[in-house]
């Protein structure tokens, strides 16, 4: 456990949402190495997974009742995984995004609400307004130290 | 002409559909929407139709057939009451609730105007700083105010009626007038119970209010803080029984509602839309070359949200920089959904929950997103109303400005397109909503 987790008594249960401080902190890289692409899932569903920027981590994000929708709020459901591959808990998990595209971030503040076990936690406050090419961010701090992952996804109507 | 259905018995049967349900439609239409773009050609179009399968996808997730079940208004415990919406009704054409008792909320929202003014700026008892935005299909909206400093219709109606430049009355006036009026009292009483005694008594001053200004604002702050919150809840559920009225103000099926309805029974389509407007509509299914749809979208023309088209105003008279002044407001608003007279639970405050606060710097010069139902009968357009026409509206987006950030990029229309795109918005409009008989 690093020290900025070992002084918070947050670290014990419950989890913060850094807002924009732990993706500044990263520091944003011009040429991040990963892009995430869909899994190919048996299901209708929509699952994105990626190394961190540092490759301390495996993240991956799904909507958690399949097909994000446009214009409703929903859950995601964050898998944050080790180089062993194991679920990362306690973390401090951070959510950002926007479009690039059209110079706007998310049209809400989503927040972590809940470790559901094994590394997955829930996102909560999730609402597209618009279909085309989205960035997600998600900041980890945990164990293994800080980290960052981004993704770009490309929602449809 | 009336309109298409008993709105009232359709609220009645709609507002049991609890937030799963509509969940569940809107991503079944939003599949269907998906499944219809990949599709193999329906069969029941024959060559020659109207729309291609991808375009008729698209463009019926923005008809009425893909239009959700009114929302739940959790802040709201008389949202869906018809005997609310009644009382709401009258206050909303009421101009006693004007300080001058010659305004109401329908001097600028007019039933024959698709419930707008048609004015470039509203005008109250002064002359306001944005145009007036229709209030049909407020049920379905979150945010209110081209910045969206109030969270729902009942906040944003109590707004009006005591603002200075607008009706210039206030919230004591208000309370007074359903106090001492039979039939509002009768009405109130059965609704949210007893009047408290402060307001029966008739010991109240006779005008005042925090937006008041004055001997009146003085008057305000000189009752208890407990005769104030009395007053306040009091102010707080007329305005729920004007939104409950708002709310069944339901967008009406247009010509081109009509069209996708034809579409969809593989019925003879050309009638409904000239070839332009059907052009047009093409144009707007077309995501890569206009990106109408990224911001007006679902069954609305919507998406309910917040967006910089180079609209804003950073200097001058006019100044204005949208979102990023009602981001705060709401949330400091003492009527928001989580604050004590809304009727929600905290955690059924999903858009106050999970507002942004902007970590993009992005709210400057950001505005709510219009419907575009009823564009052509609701003009000027822009929060400014700075555009007369729709032409010049396509115009804009055609060719936006360059003299500041914004979300836009340049169109690639030609004067042909431009004309189909305006023919097709011509399309969205649709028969307006009687005034009532009484009043």
């Amino acid at each position: 456990m690093n020290s900025l987790c070992a002084t918070s008594i947050v670290c014990r249960g419950a989890l913060y949402v850094w807002v924009g401080c732990l993706l500044a902190a990263c520091g944003a890289s011009e040429d991040a190495r990963d892009t995430a692409t869909p899994e190919p899932s048996a299901a209708a569903e929509s699952r994105w997974t990626t190394t961190s920027e540092a490759g301390l981590y495996e993240v991956a994000l799904a909507p958690r009742d399949g097909k994000p929708p446009i214009g409703a709020f929903h859950e995601w459901i964050i898998e944050v995984r080790d180089q062993t591959g194991a679920g990362v808990y306690p973390a401090r998990l951070s959510f950002d995004g926007g479009m690039p595209g059209h110079g706007h971030g998310l049209p809400t503040a989503p927040s972590v609400s809940e470790h559901l076990g094994e590394g997955r936690y829930r996102l909560e406050g999730v609402r597209f307004n618009m279909a085309g090419a989205w960035t997600l961010m998600v900041g980890v701090d945990a164990a293994p130290g800080r980290d960052r992952a981004q993704f770009e996804i490309e929602l449809g109507f | 002409m009336r309109p298409r259905g008993e709105i009232v018995h359709s609220l009645r049967s709609n507002w049991a559909f609890d937030l799963t349900l509509r969940l569940a439609i809107g991503a079944l239409l939003l599949a269907s929407v998906v499944l219809a773009g990949c599709a193999p050609k329906d069969e029941s179009v024959q060559d020659g139709s109207v729309f291609s399968p991808a375009e008729r996808g698209i463009l019926t997730s923005v008809s009425l057939q893909a239009l959700l079940p009114v929302p739940a208004s959790p802040s709201n415990r008389v949202a869906n009451n018809a005997e609310a919406a009644a009382l709401g009704k009258a206050l909303f054409f009421d101009p006693r609730l004007s300080g001058a008792g010659d305004q109401s909320c329908a001097t600028c929202h007019q039933p024959d105007k698709q419930f707008t003014d048609g004015r470039v700026t509203g005008k109250g008892v002064n002359v306001l700083g944005r145009n007036t935005p229709t209030v049909i299909g407020g049920a379905w909206q979150t945010w209110f105010y081209w910045d969206g400093r109030r969270d729902s219709l009942w906040a944003q109606a109590i707004i009006p009626i005591e603002a200075p430049d607008e009706m210039a009355g206030s919230r004591l006036a208000t309370v007074r007038l359903i106090a001492s009026d039979q039939s509002y009292r009768t009405q109130y009483e059965a609704l949210f119970g007893p009047l408290p005694e402060s307001v029966t008594s008739n010991t109240l001053p006779p005008h005042g209010g925090p937006l008041t200004q004055g001997d009146a604002q003085a008057a305000w702050y000189g009752l208890s803080d407990t005769v104030r919150t009395q007053v306040n809840l009091v102010y707080a559920n007329a305005g729920k029984a004007i939104a409950a009225y708002e709310r069944t103000l339901v967008p009406q099926p247009s010509a081109f509602d009509q069209l996708m309805d034809a579409v969809a029974k593989g019925d003879d389509a050309g009638k409904y839309l000239s070839e332009a407007a059907q052009a047009g509509a093409r144009l707007f299914a077309d995501i890569d070359k206009t990106g109408c749809l990224q911001c007006h979208n679902g069954a609305l023309l919507t998406n309910g949200d917040f967006h910089n088209v180079g609209s804003g105003s950073f200097r001058g008279e006019a100044l204005d920089f949208g979102r990023m002044f009602g981001v705060q407001s709401v949330q400091l608003d003492p009527f928001n959904c989580v604050g004590v007279f809304s009727d929600a639970l905290p955690d059924e405050c999903l858009a106050l929950r999970f507002l942004s606060q902007d970590d993009h710097g992005d709210t400057a010069g950001a505005f709510k997103v219009p419907t575009l139902r009823n564009i052509a009968q609701t003009a000027p357009y822009f929060h400014d109303g700075r555009f007369a026409t729709l032409a010049e509206v396509v115009a804009h987006y055609n060719e936006p400005p360059t003299d500041q950030e914004h979300e836009l990029e340049p169109l690639a229309l030609d004067e042909t397109e431009i004309e189909q795109l305006v023919a097709f918005l011509e399309s969205l409009s649709s028969a307006t909503y009687p005034a009532p008989v009484n009043r």
